[in-house]
């Protein structure tokens, strides 16, 4: 009789477990734009993964992983998300090559930025890069190392120290916060997981809009600038990482157009970087934009952001950079890899009838247009 | 888990060790009066104990004293173990008195000196309050008033002394335990027992259950009524004061729930603080199912004592004389409930709100006492039939509309607030704002509005199934397992989705911490 009461118990706690954690699932921080891509990182098989694209948004926007296997038959997924915190890249690192085997890494430098840097320590941003991870001992510390470096910033810059305070419980365990959204109504995807079909290529609307940018042009323009110790420091903390674990890096600067104080800002990190003896590519130039013929007119969707043609074009350049300086096995002629051309073809139809079909909205006027300075 | 590990017979010392950390990880520097409070009442208990064995030694070894002799020593003794006593108390009460109405009489004092023209800042300590100082001191008090009467004999080990004053389910907010009751259970180690752990469990839940969906949501209401008050008239001021009563009510018995329910845990069953008390049809009957063990703590320190008291017979005598049979006969009861209501009332904080609020509760059982063969006579001569569901509801409302005026007296942030409430609720009959969107403003979203008002239709079945005697955790016990795993595990996500914590609400305390 006891021992049946004991097994009841025990079976009672494990069902209690699994529903609680049904409900932490649900009741986590609401979806965001770039939850897509880590569900459709987690679906791919163990260790088929050469290396990932990491950075803030402006990855989501240019890295398109089919294109890269089409071309050169590597498998690079990109795990970018808005207002990434360049800081806790180590830490976030770790957390996804438990699940994959990663020969090499691309970092965008845009995340480094002063105002990014700030922007990056807010509550939505922290809990956008790691509430749609799962459930693993190293999400602990990638949790940890996001309100370090929250505690880091503020004390270089001295910002308001709400987020230091708030509880770091409420980070952890993301229920005591959002448990509350019951009241504004939970939706399908709430529930239920949607993994990106196109393995985390973007594929909603932006990826379609044009805004022309040539009345920017003279944004496209470097004035000289310099970085500060907080940059370098958590620049060294970064590669101090890569260089323990052996992990071949290269830094991209993505294109963009955002003025040239701040052009000036990412060539300076660009420049550190190189100095510092780690390959970087800086593709935000005018000679890279000529060299890959970028058009400031059609290729991006708005200041900061490239569209799916001018994602190609830089998806191309990287790609080609990384077969040909990077541990380089070309996954085309291996049969299990076979699954990726047929999303490859879905995807290259789904870009040409976007294209094809792009409603008159789709092209923005200058005042529309969401512009991140 | 270490309380079942322990050998049985040093399984106190675990509660001892939780109920310190607990206590002084609330407020360390604070802790030291409550430790104090131990002291005295160790020391005065085991000297009155010590008196008490003397009195019975030498009685039982001068067997051949004569009745007059024995009187006499007995007398002596007595006053000496009552200067004993009245040292204990005194010391025991001084801190309560000091540290909660210090700041309280000293701005009273000054504010009448300034009015004789005195000038001068009046005093103050800033001190803050020892967690539980109210709860603990009566249940302090208590024990050496029973060791004074020879109820039981004085605990001998300090440790064990200190375990039942700071015994950390109950030192937020009670139940006043007694000695007797308490101590046995908490010294006795007790073996580990399933059925008991999940009752419980269970009744903790419950009190999560009251706590963070009803009590959290109505007290958005009362709140966000008794803050701005002065925007609201006739109805509304009542919603706001039977939301308070509501919320006080899910608060502090669903905190109880919560302390019987760990203690249970552990093999001790708690004195019951609660018994449905919005089903009472008289407010003496409300305060006999309401905080029951303070209720108790006065009818047998205060009531007992001053109505049976030689002083009160005599004045009963003489108060014969002068108004006649009935109240001569009645007085001392009338005041010693006077007394013990108007102490109730300001055990709960130092403030003239208070006073008010023992006041109402002492006048209105002082007059139902005193008017009730007027009450009686009136049944009689207009035929009503009091022993039928439509009257005892009549009552119970409106008992529940006393209470609820008496509420405000104690909720309102000063005497003045409340008595300017109370005349705003008789201004206006505004039964319109049930109807057009003055509720749309009270704090919640209907979607809150809805669940709240759905947990309260809970709430009064399960208080209607109670009161009818049926014991749900038995007759849950009797359904199939499936069930009882679905109301269980119903119970937890409820609180889980919809309990008020977390960082978009601000979780109050419990209702009663404060006083």
């Amino acid at each position: 009789m006891k021992k049946m009461r004991w097994t009841r118990s025990v079976v009672f706690f494990v069902l209690l477990f699994f529903i609680l954690s049904y409900i932490f699932n649900c009741f986590s921080y609401p979806k965001s734009y770039c939850s897509y891509n880590i569900q459709a990182f987690y679906e791919e098989p163990k260790n088929t993964i050469d290396g990932l694209v990491i950075g803030t948004s402006v990855i989501p926007y240019a890295w398109q992983t089919t294109v890269a296997f089409e071309e050169y038959g590597i498998t690079v997924y990109q795990v970018g998300t808005s207002k990434q915190a360049f800081g806790i890249i180590p830490e976030y690192l770790d957390v996804l090559m438990d699940y994959q085997d990663i020969k090499y890494v691309v970092i965008d430098v845009h995340g480094l930025r002063k105002s990014a840097i700030l922007n990056s320590i807010d509550e939505v941003a922290i809990r956008a890069l790691y509430n749609d991870l799962k459930f693993n001992t190293k999400k602990f510390a990638l949790i940890e190392a996001s309100l370090d470096y929250v505690d880091r910033v503020c004390d270089y810059y001295g910002e308001p120290e709400d987020l230091r305070t708030a509880s770091r419980l409420e980070y952890y365990v993301p229920l005591f916060d959002f448990h509350n959204r019951w009241i504004e109504g939970l939706y399908e995807d709430d529930f239920v997981d949607t993994p990106n079909e196109f393995k985390a290529t973007m594929k909603d609307k932006y990826a379609f809009q044009t805004y022309d940018l040539s009345s920017y042009k003279s944004r496209l323009e470097h004035s000289p600038n310099t970085i500060d110790d907080f940059q370098k420091s958590e620049l060294q903390r970064l590669f101090n990482y890569l260089d323990e674990k052996q992990l071949p890096a290269l830094f991209v600067n993505i294109p963009s157009v955002r003025g040239p104080k701040e052009q000036g800002e990412l060539d300076a990190i660009c420049d550190y970087i190189a100095e510092s003896g780690y390959d970087v590519i800086n593709y935000c130039t005018k000679e890279k934009f000529e060299e890959l013929n970028i058009d400031i007119t059609a290729d991006f969707c708005n200041t900061g952001h490239m569209n799916s043609k001018g994602g190609k074009k830089i998806t191309l350049a990287i790609g080609k950079c990384l077969a040909d300086n990077f541990e380089y096995v070309d996954h085309r002629k291996d049969e299990a890899y076979s699954e990726w051309f047929t999303v490859a073809e879905q995807y290259n139809k789904f870009i040409e009838d976007g294209w094809k079909n792009v409603p008159e909205d789709y092209f923005i006027s200058p005042e529309d247009v969401y512009d991140e300075e | 888990m270490v309380y079942f590990l322990f050998p049985l017979k040093y399984r106190w010392t675990v509660l001892l060790a939780s109920s310190l950390v607990f206590y002084f990880y609330g407020g360390l520097g604070t802790g030291y009066f409550m430790l104090f409070s131990v002291v005295v009442v160790y020391v005065i208990g085991r000297w009155l104990d010590t008196c008490n064995q003397t009195q019975k030694q030498y009685l039982d070894e001068h067997k051949d004293l004569s009745r007059d002799e024995k009187k006499s020593y007995r007398l002596k003794m007595q006053s000496k173990k009552r200067k004993i006593l009245a040292l204990g108390v005194v010391v025991v009460f001084s801190f309560l008195i000091f540290l909660k109405f210090f700041n309280f009489i000293s701005s009273q004092v000054f504010a009448g000196l300034r009015l004789c023209g005195v000038k001068g800042e009046a005093p103050r300590i800033d001190l803050a309050l020892p967690l539980g100082i109210s709860f603990y001191t009566l249940q302090a008090a208590s024990y050496i008033i029973d060791v004074y009467r020879g109820k039981y004999r004085a605990e001998k080990n300090i440790a064990k002394m200190t375990l039942f004053v700071s015994f950390f389910p109950q030192i937020i907010q009670g139940p006043i335990g007694r000695f007797n009751h308490l101590a046995p259970q908490l010294f006795e180690g007790h073996k580990f027992d399933s059925v008991r752990c999940k009752h419980g469990l269970q009744l903790a839940l419950w009190g999560l259950v009251k706590k963070l969906t009803i009590a959290e949501y109505v007290g958005v209401i009362a709140n966000t009524i008794f803050n701005s008050y002065t925007e609201y008239t006739g109805i509304m001021i009542f919603i706001g004061s039977v939301a308070y009563g509501l919320q006080v009510y899910a608060d502090f018995s669903g905190g109880m729930d919560i302390i019987r329910g760990v203690a249970q845990v552990f093999g001790i069953d708690m004195a019951i603080n609660f018994e449905r008390p919005y089903f009472a049809r008289s407010i003496a009957e409300f305060w006999r199912r309401w905080h029951i063990t303070l209720g108790a703590w006065m009818r047998d320190y205060v009531f007992y004592p001053l109505s049976l008291s030689q002083s009160f017979a005599k004045l009963g005598k003489k108060c014969r004389k002068v108004f006649g049979s009935y109240i001569g006969k009645m007085l001392p009861t009338f005041l010693a409930s006077f007394i013990a209501f108007m102490l109730v009332g300001i055990w709960h904080g130092s403030s003239w709100k208070y006073v008010a609020y023992g006041l109402w509760n002492s006048v209105i059982i002082t007059s139902s006492i005193l008017l009730d063969p007027v009450y009686k006579k009136i049944e009689k001569k207009l035929h009503i039939n009091t022993e039928c569901f439509s009257w005892s509801l009549f009552q119970i409302i409106r008992t529940f509309f006393l209470v609820s005026i008496g509420r405000i007296f104690s909720r309102a942030n000063s005497l003045m607030d409340s008595l300017r409430m109370i005349r705003n609720m008789f201004s206006e009959f505004n039964p319109w704002v049930l109807f057009d969107s003055s509720l749309d403003n009270l704090g919640l979203s209907y979607r809150e509005i809805y669940f709240m008002l759905f947990m309260l239709i809970v709430l009064f079945a399960v208080s209607l199934a109670q009161e009818k005697g049926i014991h749900l955790r038995e007759k849950l016990e009797e359904q199939n397992m499936l069930f009882q795993w679905i109301v269980t595990i119903g119970a937890i996500v409820l609180v889980v989705i919809y309990g008020r914590y977390g960082a978009s609400y601000s979780l109050s305390q419990f209702v009663y911490q404060q006083f």
